[in-house]
C-alpha cells in the first residue's frame, strides 16, 4: 500500500508538485503519465524519500516515512530507474547480491534467490557474469528488475524502466513486467510518458500535469471522460499509439 | 583531522627527540657554499670521533635557526653576517661587543680563522678593460651593465640594497638573481658582466675577473669565524680545544686555493680540508687517507651516481613516501567532505589550491619557527604540497559519478558508509588513484628543495654539484631524483590494476 497526504515540493519559485493525495491498495497496478516535468518523477521519489516534501507525509509498505524509517522502507521497496542505475564496477550477479549480502544472507540464500529471479526476469543465465557495459539495454532492465525484487518487497516503484529501448525489446519486457506484477502480486507505480505502455502495465493511470494530478481512472475513462481539455489533448497527441493497445488493455485487465 | 593532527605532532615530536638522543655527538652545519662546506670538514676533522656534517644549509637564516635549535652544535660564519643579518645592528659590531650579544643567546664564537671573506664586486679581465672600471662608483656611469646577482647578496641588507643606497646605483636595471654557481656560469658564457662574490672565491681565478674596489667602505668586514653553541663547548671541551687550534692560521690566499682544488682540482672537501689540516700538523697524516682520498674526476658518472643512491636514496624515499601517506590520509577524507556541501567543498578545494600557490622554496621555509630546520617542516612542506592532486581527484572522481548510479545506490536501501565504500570509492577510483600518482611525482621533485632546510635526500648532491658547477655531481642526484619519479610512476599503474575494478576500465566495452 501506498499513501501519500498533502504532499507538496518547490524547487525555489517552481512548483514541481502541488499539494497532492494519492492512495495505492496492495496489489494494485498505477501508472503516473504527463509531460516532461509534470511531477510524476518528483512523486516517485518522494515516496521512496529520495526527494524530501516541504510538506505532507508519506505511508508505504507498512511504514510511515521519516529519516528514522527511510533505510527500513527502501529495503521494502525495489526500485528500477530507466536506464537501470546498475553499479557499473560490479557484474550482473554482484550487483543484485550487494544489498542482501550487506544484510548479512549467505551466499547460498543470495545464490538460490538469484537463480529463481532470473527464471523469472527470463535473463540468460550467462549474462549474471558479464559486467553492465557488457550487456545489452534490455538485459540491463532485467538486471535492474531482479535487483529490485532480491528482498521480495510488496511494492515496486519504476521510473521509466523502459524508455531507453528499441520497440522490440520493449514490447517483450513490457509483457514480461505484466506477468511479473500480476504473478506476484506486487503494489506497482510506474512513470511513463507512454500513453501505450501506461494503459498496458497499469490497472489505473493518473495524467498529470504541473505539479497536479488531473484526473485518475482506467485508460477508458481517461479517453471517455476526459476531466479537462488537457486530458484530451494529451491522449489525442498520443492517438497513433492508442489503438492497437486499447485491446491490450482489456486483455491485461481481464487476466488482472 | 585529529587524526591527521596527531600524527604531526608525533613527527614533530620525534624529530626534536632523534635530536636529543645522542648527547655525544657533534654535529657542524654548512651553508650551501664551497668555504662553507670546507671549514665544516676541517670542523668535522678536528672535533674527531663522533662528530658528522649536516651539509648546505640553505642560507644564514636556515643554518642559525639550525643552531638556535640545536640540529647542530656549530657552523662557520662571517663577523659581518653576524652583525647584520643576526644581531639586526645598524653598524658593523667588535668582536668584543659580537661575543657579549651572542653570549646572552647561548651563543659563542672562537676567534678570527685569519681570513677576510668581503663582498666583492668582480668583473671579467676584458670587460674592466673595456670600460675603464676601476673603483664601484664607476658603475653608475654603466646603466647597460648585465649584472648576475646571487639570491642571498641580492637580498641581504649589507648586500645589493646599501651597495645600491651609497653609490647611487638606482640606474642599474639589468639586474637579475640567481644560484651563486650559475651566476659564474653566466659570466664564464658571457651572458652576464658583473656578479658578487667572494674576496676568497676560487672563480676569480677561474673565469679571469676582477674585483671592484669598495672606495667608500660600504662592504663590512667578514672575517671567518666558527659560531657554536656554548652548551656543546662545554660538553665537548676536549673537542672544542682542538678546534680551537684552527684561530688566526688560515689567510685568504690559502682559502681561495682550498677553494680552487675543492672546486676545479676534483678533490672532495673532506679530502682538501684534511690534507690542509695534516700539512699544518693540526691532525695526523694517517687520517688523510681513507675512504675520502676519493678523486672525483677519475671516477665514472655511474659510480657517482651509485654512491649517491646508497647515501641519499633511503631519506628521499622517507621524505616522499612519509609525506604521501600523510597526504593520502588526510586528502582522501578531505575530499570526500568537499562533496558533501557546497560551501564545505570551495572551502577546501580554495585552501589546498591556495597552498599549492605558494613556492615549494617558500613553504619549505615557512614551518622552520615552528619545527626548526630537518625532517618535520620537510615532511609538513611536502604533505600539503601532495595535498591539492588528492583532494582535487577525490572531489572530482566522486562528483562525476553520474547521478543515476548515486540514486539507485540510495534507492537500495544501504547505508551511507556502504555506500561510499562499495560503490563512490571504487567509481572514483581511476581519478583518485591519478591524484596521488601525481602528488608523488610531484613530491619526489620538491623533495630535492628540502636538503635547502637540511632534509638532505637527492638534493643535497644537486646543490653541492650547483655550487661546484659540476655537472656529473648535479646529475648523481638529478639522475635517481628522475628515475625514482619513473619507478614511483610504474608501482603506481600497477597499484592502478589492482585496485581499479574491471567494469570501470576502459578497454571493457559491449560484445
Amino acid at each position: 500500500m501506498i499513501q501519500l497526504s498533502e504532499v507538496s515540493k518547490w524547487y525555489g519559485s517552481i512548483r514541481a508538485l502541488a499539494s497532492t493525495d494519492l492512495m495505492l491498495d496492495s496489489g494494485r497496478s498505477l501508472a503516473l503519465i504527463g509531460p516532461s516535468g509534470c511531477g510524476k518523477s518528483t512523486l516517485l521519489r518522494i515516496a521512496l524519500g529520495l526527494v524530501t516534501p516541504d510538506s505532507g507525509r508519506v505511508v508505504i509498505a507498512g511504514l510511515e516515512l521519516s529519516a528514522r524509517t527511510v533505510e527500513a522502507v527502501r529495503h521494502r521497496v525495489g526500485m528500477v530507474l530507466q536506464d537501470g542505475g546498475l553499479f557499473p564496477h560490479l557484474t550482473a550477479a554482484q550487483n543484485v547480491a550487494l544489498l542482501p549480502l550487506h544484510l548479512g544472507w549467505s551466499r547460498e540464500k543470495v545464490a538460490e534467490r538469484t537463480e529463481l529471479l532470473c527464471d523469472l526476469t527470463a535473463l540468460p543465465r550467462e549474462s549474471l557474469d558479464r559486467y553492465p557495459l557488457q550487456l545489452s539495454g534490455g538485459q540491463r532492465q532485467r538486471v535492474a528488475l531482479m535487483r529490485a525484487l532480491m528482498l521480495d518487497p510488496g511494492v515496486l516503484l519504476l521510473d521509466e524502466p523502459l524508455s531507453a529501448l528499441d520497440p522490440i525489446v520493449r514490447a517483450g519486457l513490457q509483457e514480461d513486467l505484466q506477468r511479473i506484477f500480476t504473478m506476484l502480486g506486487k503494489t506497482v507505480l510506474l512513470v511513463t510518458h507512454d500513453m501505450a505502455e501506461a494503459a498496458f502495465l497499469g490497472n489505473e493511470i493518473a495524467l498529470m500535469r504541473a505539479g497536479e494530478i488531473l484526473q485518475r481512472g482506467s485508460a477508458e475513462a481517461l479517453l471517455e471522460r476526459p476531466a479537462d481539455p488537457f486530458v484530451a489533448q494529451f491522449i489525442r497527441a498520443q492517438r497513433s499509439a492508442w489503438p492497437p493497445v486499447a485491446s491490450a488493455a482489456s486483455s491485461g485487465a481481464e487476466a488482472g | 583531522m585529529s587524526r591527521l593532527v596527531l600524527i604531526l605532532a608525533l613527527l614533530a615530536a620525534s624529530s626534536s627527540g632523534a635530536r636529543a638522543e645522542d648527547p655525544r655527538s657533534l654535529r657542524v652545519g654548512s651553508k650551501r657554499f664551497t668555504e662553507s662546506y670546507l671549514l665544516a670538514e676541517m670542523a668535522v676533522a678536528l672535533l674527531g670521533e663522533g662528530a658528522s656534517q649536516l651539509q648546505g644549509l640553505g642560507g644564514t637564516a636556515i643554518a642559525y635557526r639550525a643552531l638556535e635549535e640545536g640540529s647542530v652544535d656549530l657552523y662557520p660564519e662571517y663577523t659581518g653576517t653576524l652583525s647584520e643579518e643576526i644581531l639586526r645592528s645598524a653598524q658593523p659590531l667588535e668582536l668584543g661587543t659580537l661575543r657579549a650579544s651572542l653570549g646572552s643567546r647561548g651563543l659563542g664564537i672562537t676567534a678570527p680563522l685569519g681570513f677576510d671573506n668581503s663582498y666583492a664586486l668582480v668583473v671579467p679581465g676584458p670587460v674592466q678593460e673595456r670600460l675603464g672600471l676601476k673603483r664601484i662608483s664607476d658603475l653608475g656611469r654603466h646603466p647597460e651593465l648585465r649584472i648576475a646577482l646571487s639570491h642571498e647578496f641580492f637580498g641581504r641588507r649589507d648586500g645589493w640594497p646599501r651597495l645600491v643606497e651609497s653609490y647611487g646605483l638606482e640606474g642599474l636595471a639589468n639586474v637579475r638573481a640567481m644560484d651563486h654557481g650559475l651566476a659564474y656560469a653566466a659570466i664564464g658564457e658571457g651572458a652576464a658582466d658583473l656578479t658578487d662574490g667572494y674576496s676568497t672565491d676560487a672563480q676569480l681565478v677561474r673565469y679571469g675577473l676582477r674585483t671592484l674596489e669598495d672606495d667608500r667602505r660600504v662592504f663590512p668586514v667578514y672575517q671567518a669565524v666558527f659560531l657554536y653553541r656554548l652548551d656543546a663547548a662545554r660538553r665537548h671541551p676536549e673537542a672544542f680545544a682542538r678546534l680551537l687550534r684552527m684561530e688566526g692560521r688560515l689567510d685568504a690566499a690559502t682559502m681561495a686555493r682550498l677553494n680552487g682544488q675543492a672546486e676545479q682540482g676534483g678533490q672532495s672537501f673532506e679530502r682538501v680540508a684534511r690534507a690542509h689540516l695534516s700539512a699544518h700538523g693540526l691532525i695526523p697524516a694517517s687520517v688523510v687517507a681513507g675512504p675520502a682520498s676519493d678523486s672525483r674526476t677519475s671516477e665514472s658518472l655511474w659510480t657517482v651516481m651509485r654512491r649517491s643512491v646508497r647515501q641519499y636514496g633511503p631519506r628521499h624515499l622517507l621524505l616522499v613516501v612519509v609525506s604521501l601517506a600523510l597526504a593520502v590520509i588526510a586528502g582522501i577524507p578531505l575530499g570526500i567532505a568537499a562533496t558533501r556541501s557546497r560551501v564545505l567543498g570551495q572551502l577546501v578545494l580554495g585552501a589546498v589550491g591556495l597552498i599549492q600557490t605558494i613556492p615549494s622554496l617558500a613553504l619549505l621555509c615557512f614551518f622552520i619557527p615552528i619545527w626548526g630546520t630537518g625532517l618535520a617542516p620537510s615532511l609538513a612542506a611536502l604533505f600539503l604540497y601532495g595535498l591539492l592532486p588528492i583532494v582535487r581527484n577525490t572531489f572530482v572522481g566522486l562528483k562525476q559519478i553520474p547521478a543515476p548510479i548515486q540514486e539507485s545506490a540510495r534507492a537500495l536501501g544501504l547505508p551511507g558508509r556502504v555506500r561510499l565504500w562499495r560503490i563512490y570509492l571504487p567509481l572514483a577510483a581511476p581519478t583518485l588513484i591519478a591524484g596521488v600518482k601525481t602528488a608523488a611525482v610531484i613530491g619526489v621533485g620538491t623533495a630535492t628543495l628540502a636538503a635547502f632546510i637540511g632534509a638532505g635526500g637527492f638534493g643535497q648532491p644537486i646543490g653541492v654539484g650547483l655550487n661546484l658547477n659540476d655537472s656529473r655531481v648535479i646529475l648523481s642526484g638529478a639522475i635517481p631524483a628522475a628515475g625514482l619519479a619513473l619507478v614511483i610512476q610504474a608501482v603506481f599503474e600497477l597499484l592502478e590494476r589492482l585496485l581499479v575494478p574491471q567494469g570501470v576500465r576502459p578497454r571493457i566495452r559491449h560484445d
